[in-house]
């Protein structure tokens, strides 16, 4: 069975995303402390 | 198997806004210096995402007075080896403030308390010897020493320069299970304010192969979190800036809910009556 049936996955989930958006989506205008280069090493997970 | 990304993508885009403010004693210029705002991830360490911080404030105070950079939090010195989400969840998550206001000092470093850092070598070390402590609690070691350099390196520059997939393409091979090789032991961390910090072998399976649950660690390592106080409102139970419902698997949560040290970091907090 897969977890993402479970109630705590889903509470997880939930909450992962209120965090985000509640400590970094208000803020996106901030300097940046990591900035991407443009070189980016693909891999496979 | 890691196979849900989302997750790990949502733990990894964590950021938290930090307004740096010069300790008002150590600034020699006749106003006030400006304070400096800088979105960091949760996952870094300051000294990785602290130079232009330096560089800002480095103009505002003597240069024969200025030693070692040196974080503090409502009169809490910051340790630089614990990561940045770990620091807020533990002492300014409650508060519930942000942008969170960190001071910054260049004198007066607080020797007993906190370790000199020196440069980002230091971190790396730090974060590298991490990794190898965490693969001998789950896998004695064998998926680091079989590794090579360019891997170990791999895995720091991917923490390093935020680069998801650089890091996980190491980092997933750590964190790989078989049923002949299971996680012996979960890599976790309990801190608590002013408490000495809590990392104990634990067995993420039971003898009948039922995964161990959050709230059986919790049980096991510190009952009296789970045990409500009458002159508080009891604690919280913090991973990744959120409270994980106890039933929570707890090798679940090592896969996928551990900082890229291979770590579970678990922040016990006092929760605020209403």
């Amino acid at each position: 069975k897969s977890v993402k049936w479970e109630a705590w996955y889903r509470d997880i989930t939930r909450k992962l995303r209120e965090r985000n958006n509640r400590q970094k989506q208000p803020f996106l205008q901030y300097e940046h402390a990591i900035f991407k280069k443009s070189w980016v090493k693909k891999g496979d997970m | 198997m890691i196979e849900d990304r989302q997750i790990l993508r949502d733990i990894w885009d964590g950021r938290i806004p930090v307004c740096f403010t010069l300790s008002q004693d150590e600034y020699t210029s006749p106003d006030q210096p400006d304070v400096y705002y800088l979105l960091v991830p949760r996952l870094s360490y300051f000294p990785i995402v602290s130079d232009k911080v330096v560089r800002f404030f480095s103009q505002y105070v003597q240069p024969d007075t200025q030693g070692e950079m040196w974080l503090e939090f409502q009169g809490q010195p910051l340790k630089w080896h614990y990561p940045i989400g770990v620091l807020y969840d533990l002492y300014a998550a409650d508060q519930d403030q942000l942008p969170w206001n960190v001071i910054v000092h260049f004198q007066k470093f607080p020797e007993s308390e906190l370790l000199r850092c020196g440069s980002r070598d230091a971190v790396e070390s730090h974060f590298i010897a991490t990794v190898k402590e965490a693969d001998a609690l789950k896998h004695r070691g064998v998926v680091m020493s079989g590794m090579q350099k360019r891997d170990h390196k791999q895995l720091w520059s991917g923490l390093r320069d935020d680069k998801f997939e650089e890091f996980w393409t190491i980092n997933r091979r750590l964190m790989e299970q078989t049923v002949e090789n299971q996680f012996r032991s979960i890599p976790f961390r309990i801190y608590q304010i002013e408490q000495p910090l809590i990392q104990k072998l634990f067995q993420p399976l039971h003898e009948d192969g039922k995964p161990a649950t959050l709230k059986e660690l919790l049980e096991q390592m510190l009952p009296s979190v789970l045990t409500p106080q009458p002159n508080n409102g009891g604690s919280r139970v913090l991973i990744q800036g959120i409270e994980p419902p106890l039933e929570t698997p707890l090798v679940w949560l090592s896969e996928y809910m551990s900082h890229p040290d291979n770590f579970l970091h678990i922040c016990i907090t006092s929760r605020s009556l209403p």
